[in-house]
C-alpha cells in the first residue's frame, strides 16, 4: 500500500497543479489582473500551498488510514459523513470542469466536426481506465508524463523566445501595481494550487519517510516556474488586454510559432503531448473522490466503483455549461470563491482535533 | 438516451464479472450497483433537463447570497 | 560403498512423482515374469529391446532398453563382455552383494521401484535386470544425435561471441559454465509435462540473486500442470505475471553471453530440454531494446544506436497512425508544399486515408507472414512479385497513394529493428487499434492510444519488477544502463531494479584520468 515515493509525489504535484492551469486558468487570471496577474499567480501559489499544507497536517494524524475513515473520529460521524459526500462532490465538480475545458478546447482548435458527446466519452474511458489501475499506475504516470513535458519545455523555450516579445512591458508588471486587481486575482488563482489538497485523500499511499511539507512546496514550486513560463511569454506577446480576451492564449501564443517555415504550426503537436497531462489530474480528482466514497460505504476495493463515477463526471461533464463562454465566466466568476470553501473544509477539522487534543484522530480505545 | 443505456449496460456487465469471478460478497454487489443507478439516473436526468438540473445553479445560487 | 547405494535425490525423486508409481503391482520375484511386467507396458513399442543372458557364473540377466537411444558399443563392451567373460570366474566365493556391487558405475541409478526404472529406461537408460536381486541398475548409455552448437541465428552481432544454444539443455549448461567458472553459479534442474517429462534448469548465481526470486521462479514452475513442454514459451505462459497482456514479461535469448550477463545481474535463466532458446527473468521494458553488442562496442555508438531504436520504435508503433491523423484531421500542420503533393498523390485513391492504411498494413504483414512459412525455393519470387504488386501496381491502379506505400514500408522495416522479436510482433499488433482512434479522433486518438499503452506498461511487472523500471519508478543509478550505456568503468554497481541490494560490479576503480572517482 505505500508506495508512492517522494520524487513521485512531486512529479505528480507538479503534473497535477500545473497542466490545466497553463491551459485554462492564463485567460481568466489576465481577465482579472491584467499585469498583477504574474504577482497574483506568485501569491495564489503561497495561499494555495498554506491550503494543502493544512490538509497534510490533518493527514499525518492518522498515517495509517484514509481521511473518509479517520475524519469521524475527529468530528463525529453524523458529520464527517456529509462534509466527505461534499468534499467527493467538490472534486467529482472539479473534475467534471476541467474535462468540458479540455473537451471545449479540443472542439474549437482540433475536432470541430466531432460530437462533445463522443469527445467526452472517450476522455471518460481514459479516466476510468486510469482510476482503475490504481494510485500506483497514477503516480508513474506522472513521472513519465513529467519527463516529456520537461523536456518539451527545453526544446520549445528557444523557439518560442524567437517570437517578437514586447520586453519593454515587463516594467509594467512592478510598476503597474492595484491592490484590487491583485487581490481578485489571488482569489482566482489560489483555489487553482490549493486544489492540490487531494493529498489529504491519498495520503496512506504514501511512503512513510516522505517529508510532505517540503514535496508540496517543491510540487508549488515547479509547477509555478511551468504556470509563469507560459503565462509571461504570452502575456509579453498579446498584451493583457487581447490575452484577456482569448480563451486559450498560450495555444494562440505557440500557433504564432514557426520553425523555420517547415513546419507550419506546432500546436497539434504539444496537444498530443499535453492531453495526457490533463487526463492524469482528473484521474486523480476521481480516484480521490471514487476511494473517499468506497470507504464510506466501507467497500475494501474500490475498482468497481470507477467506470460508474467516471461515467457520472463524463456526464455531467457534457451538461456542464451550454458554451465556452459561460463555461468561462462560472469559472471566473463562481468557481474560486466555491473551490475555497471546500478547501478549507480540511482546516475546520484540523481546528476541532486541535481542541480536542491529542488522539483525536484515532479510534477510542474500548 | 439509448447511448447512455447501451454504455451502462456494457459498464454493468463488466462489473458483474469482475464481481462474480472475484467472488464478493452481495453487500458489494448491491453498492457497486446501487452507485451505478444514481450515475445512471443523473446521466439521464441531466440529459432530459439538462438546464433546470445543472448543479452549477445551486454554487451560483448559494453564492449569490 | 553404501553411499553409492544412496539414490541420487535430485533425479529420482521427480521420478517417483508420477502418478502410476504408487498402483503399479509388483512382477513376481521370477526374472521371466520382472521382464514380462516391462513387456507388457512397453507392448506396442517397436523401438523397445528386451533380452536375457546368461553370465559367467551361470547367473541370468535380462536388459531392457530402447533401440537407437542406447548406445550399443558401449553397452556390449562395459556391460556384456564383463559378465559374460570367463575369468572373472571367482566372484561367486565373494557372494551376491559384492556381485552386485562391482556392477555399479558411477552414474548408474539403482532402484526397486518398477514405475520409476520404467521412466529411466524411457529416458534412454539401459536396465539391467539380474536373477535374484530385487534391486534394478539403469546405466546411462544414452546417446542422442545432437545438433553441434551453431551461431546464432536471430541476434546477429558483428563483434562478439557467434556461438548460440542447442536443444540439448547439458550442453547448453557447459557453454555456460565456460563463461562463469563459479562455485555460486547454481543449476537445479526439475521435470515437467506428465508426457514429455521435460528436463527444465533453473540457473541462477548465488548470493547475486535474490533468493525470494529463486523461490518464486520454483514456486510458479511446481504449479505448471500440462502433459507436454515442447518450447520454452509453454513454461514462459506459465509463469509469467499478467498472462493476458501482449507484451512479452520473460525475456528469451539464444545467446550463452546474454543469458551469462543476466545472471550477473542477478536474474535467472530458465533452460528447457528441447529448444535452443532459454528464459531469462525478471525483464524490465528497456531490456528489449539492448542487444548484447551495446556492451562490445564504444559507449556512445551503442547509446546512439540505443536512441536509434527507441526512436524507430515510435515509428512502427505510430508513423501510420500519425500519417492518418495529419493528413484528416490536422493538414494544416503539414507545410505547404508538401500538402500539395500528398494531395495529388491521394487525389485519385477512393478510400479515406485510414482505409487505405488498413489496406496497405495488412497486405504488409501477410506478405511478412508469406516470406517467412514459403519455403525458400519460392519465395524470393514471392518476395519480388509482393514488392511489385505493393510499389509500383497498386499505386499505380489509385487502390493506394504513394505516400501511405513509403510510410507502410518505413514502420515495416523499422518493426525490425527493435532487437526482440516478441516485442516486436506486439508492437505491429497494438499498431493497429492505435490506428483505429487516430482516424476517428486525429492527433487526440493518437495521444489517448500512447496514453492508454503507457498506462497497461506501468500497470505491468515481471516476477514484481515493474515493467518500465528504471524510468517509472525513476532509478537514477540505473539509467546509466538504459537511455544510455556509459562506459564499463563507470558501471560501478549491478542494476538494482532487479531487486537486489546495490552490489559492487567493479572491485576497484580505474583512476586512469583522475576524473571517474566517486
Amino acid at each position: 500500500m505505500k508506495h508512492i515515493s517522494a520524487s513521485q509525489l512531486v512529479m505528480l504535484l507538479t503534473i497535477y497543479i500545473y497542466s490545466e492551469n497553463a491551459g485554462f486558468l492564463i485567460s481568466p487570471i489576465i481577465k482579472t489582473a491584467s499585469y498583477n496577474a504574474v504577482l497574483a499567480v506568485i501569491l495564489g501559489g503561497v495561499l494555495g500551498l498554506l491550503i494543502v499544507l493544512a490538509g497534510a497536517a490533518v493527514a499525518r494524524m492518522n498515517e495509517r488510514e484514509y481521511f473518509a475513515v479517520f475524519g469521524k473520529y475527529i468530528v463525529g460521524k453524523w458529520v464527517h459523513i456529509p462534509l466527505i459526500l461534499l468534499l467527493a462532490g467538490y472534486m467529482l465538480h472539479r473534475a467534471s470542469m476541467s474535462m468540458r475545458n479540455v473537451e471545449d478546447f479540443l472542439m474549437v482548435n482540433h475536432l470541430p466536426t466531432t460530437p462533445e458527446t463522443v469527445i467526452a466519452i472517450l476522455l471518460g474511458l481514459t479516466v476510468a481506465l486510469t482510476v482503475r489501475s490504481g494510485i500506483q499506475a497514477i503516480a508513474r504516470m506522472a513521472e513519465v508524463i513529467f519527463f516529456v513535458n520537461l523536456l518539451l519545455l527545453i526544446i520549445l523555450t528557444p523557439l518560442l523566445l524567437g517570437i517578437e516579445l514586447q520586453t519593454p512591458m515587463l516594467r509594467a508588471f512592478v510598476t503597474n501595481f492595484d491592490l484590487n486587481r491583485t487581490a481578485a486575482g489571488t482569489l482566482q488563482a489560489t483555489p487553482w494550487f490549493g486544489d492540490a489538497f487531494v493529498v489529504l485523500f491519498i495520503y496512506p499511499h504514501l511512503k512513510q519517510q516522505i517529508k510532505i511539507r517540503r514535496v508540496a512546496v517543491w510540487g508549488a514550486v515547479f509547477s509555478m516556474i511551468l504556470i509563469l513560463s507560459y503565462l509571461v511569454p504570452s502575456l509579453l506577446a498579446f498584451g493583457p488586454e487581447l490575452a484577456g480576451k482569448m480563451t486559450y492564449p498560450v495555444m494562440e501564443y505557440v500557433r504564432s510559432m514557426r520553425i523555420a517555415d517547415f513546419i507550419e504550426t506546432l500546436d497539434p503537436f504539444l496537444t498530443i503531448l499535453y492531453i495526457p497531462a490533463l487526463m492524469l489530474k482528473i484521474s486523480l480528482l476521481v480516484y480521490a473522490a471514487v476511494i473517499s466514497l468506497a470507504r464510506i460505504l466501507s467497500l475494501h476495493d474500490y475498482k468497481p466503483l470507477a467506470f460508474s463515477v467516471s461515467a457520472a463526471v463524463v456526464g455531467y461533464s457534457v451538461h456542464f455549461a451550454d458554451n465556452t463562454a459561460e463555461l468561462l465566466y462560472f469559472m471566473t466568476a463562481y468557481w474560486p470563491s466555491y473551490a475555497l470553501c471546500m478547501q478549507l473544509i480540511p482546516i475546520l477539522y484540523w481546528f476541532v482535533a486541535k481542541i480536542r487534543g491529542k488522539g483525536a484522530a484515532h479510534p477510542k480505545a474500548p | 438516451m439509448a447511448v447512455v443505456f447501451v454504455l451502462f449496460l456494457l459498464i454493468f456487465l463488466f462489473e458483474y464479472s469482475y464481481l462474480r469471478s472475484n467472488k464478493r460478497k452481495l453487500r458489494t454487489h448491491l453498492i457497486v450497483y446501487g452507485i451505478m443507478l444514481l450515475s445512471l439516473a443523473y446521466n439521464l436526468a441531466a440529459a432530459w433537463l439538462p438546464k433546470q438540473l445543472n448543479p452549477n445553479l445551486i454554487i451560483e445560487a448559494v453564492l449569490q447570497k | 560403498m553404501f553411499s553409492l547405494f544412496r539414490k541420487p535425490k535430485a533425479n529420482i525423486g521427480k521420478a517417483a512423482k508420477t502418478a502410476e508409481s504408487t498402483v503399479q503391482p509388483a512382477p513376481g520375484k521370477e526374472l521371466g515374469q520382472r521382464l514380462q511386467w516391462f513387456q507388457e507396458k512397453l507392448d506396442k513399442c517397436v523401438d523397445a529391446v528386451f533380452r536375457t543372458f546368461t553370465g559367467a557364473g551361470g547367473r541370468q540377466y535380462a536388459l531392457v532398453f530402447l533401440g537407437g537411444i542406447a548406445d550399443l558399443e558401449l553397452l556390449q563392451e562395459d556391460l556384456i563382455n564383463p559378465l559374460t567373460s570367463e575369468d572373472s570366474g571367482d566372484k561367486t566365493a565373494a557372494g551376491p552383494a559384492a556381485d552386485f556391487s562391482r556392477l555399479l558405475i558411477t552414474s548408474c541409478n539403482v532402484s526397486v521401484d518398477y514405475a520409476e526404472v520404467l521412466q529411466y529406461v524411457l529416458e534412454g537408460a539401459v536396465l539391467l535386470i539380474i536373477d535374484g536381486e530385487d534391486r534394478m541398475i539403469c546405466y546411462p548409455y544414452a546417446r542422442f544425435e545432437k545438433r553441434s552448437i551453431g551461431e546464432a541465428q536471430n541476434e546477429v552481432v558483428i563483434r562478439g561471441s557467434r556461438e548460440a544454444f542447442v536443444e540439448e539443455v547439458r550442453t547448453n549448461v557447459t557453454m555456460l559454465r565456460r563463461r562463469i567458472k563459479s562455485p555460486e553459479l547454481k543449476i537445479q534442474s526439475t521435470y515437467i509435462g506428465r508426457h514429455t517429462r521435460t528436463e527444465v534448469l533453473v540457473i541462477y548465481m548465488e548470493g547475486i540473486c535474490r533468493p525470494e526470486l529463486i523461490e518464486e521462479v520454483h514456486h510458479r514452475l511446481s504449479k505448471i500442470e500440462i502433459d507436454g513442454v515442447l518450447e520454452s514459451s509453454y513454461l514462459e505462459e506459465f509463469i509469467e505475471d499478467h498472462p493476458y497482456s501482449p507484451f512479452p514479461q520473460i525475456q528469451n535469448t539464444e545467446r550463452p553471453d546474454t543469458a551469462a550477463a543476466a545472471l550477473l545481474e542477478g536474474r535467472i535463466v530458465i533452460f528447457t530440454d528441447g529448444t535452443p532458446i532459454a528464459l531469462i527473468a525478471p525483464v524490465t521494458f528497456p531490456v528489449f531494446f539492448q542487444s548484447p553488442e551495446d556492451y562490445y562496442q564504444r559507449s556512445y555508438a551503442s547509446t546512439w544506436i540505443r536512441w536509434i531504436r527507441v526512436l524507430f520504435m515510435f515509428v512502427s508503433l505510430l508513423a501510420p497512425s500519425f500519417y492518418i491523423a495529419l493528413t484528416t484531421y490536422h493538414p494544416e500542420m503539414i507545410p505547404a508544399s508538401l500538402l500539395f503533393s500528398i494531395a495529388a498523390a491521394r487525389e485519385p485513391v477512393p478510400f479515406p486515408a485510414l482505409f487505405e492504411a488498413f489496406i496497405m498494413e495488412i497486405v504488409f504483414e501477410g506478405l511478412r507472414e508469406a516470406s517467412i512459412r514459403i519455403p525458400s525455393a519460392i519465395g524470393q519470387a514471392v518476395s519480388i512479385l509482393g514488392t511489385l504488386v505493393i510499389g509500383e501496381a497498386a499505386v499505380r491502379a489509385g487502390i493506394v497513394s504513394s505516400p501511405m506505400v513509403i510510410i507502410v514500408s518505413l514502420t515495416g522495416i523499422s518493426s525490425f529493428i527493435v532487437p526482440s522479436y516478441s516485442l516486436g510482433l506486439t508492437l505491429r499488433l497494438i499498431r493497429f487499434p492505435i490506428m483505429i482512434l487516430s482516424g476517428s479522433f486525429g492527433l487526440l486518438g493518437l495521444s489517448i492510444g500512447i496514453y492508454l499503452v503507457l498506462l497497461h506498461l506501468v500497470v505491468l511487472s515481471s516476477f514484481g519488477v515493474p515493467y518500465l523500471a528504471p524510468i517509472a519508478p525513476l532509478k537514477w543509478k540505473d539509467i546509466k544502463d538504459t537511455v544510455i550505456r556509459v562506459p564499463w568503468r563507470l558501471m560501478k554497481n549491478r542494476p538494482s531494479v532487479y531487486g537486489i541490494e546495490p552490489t559492487r560490479r567493479l572491485k576497484t576503480i580505474l583512476h586512469n584520468d583522475g576524473d571517474d572517482r566517486d
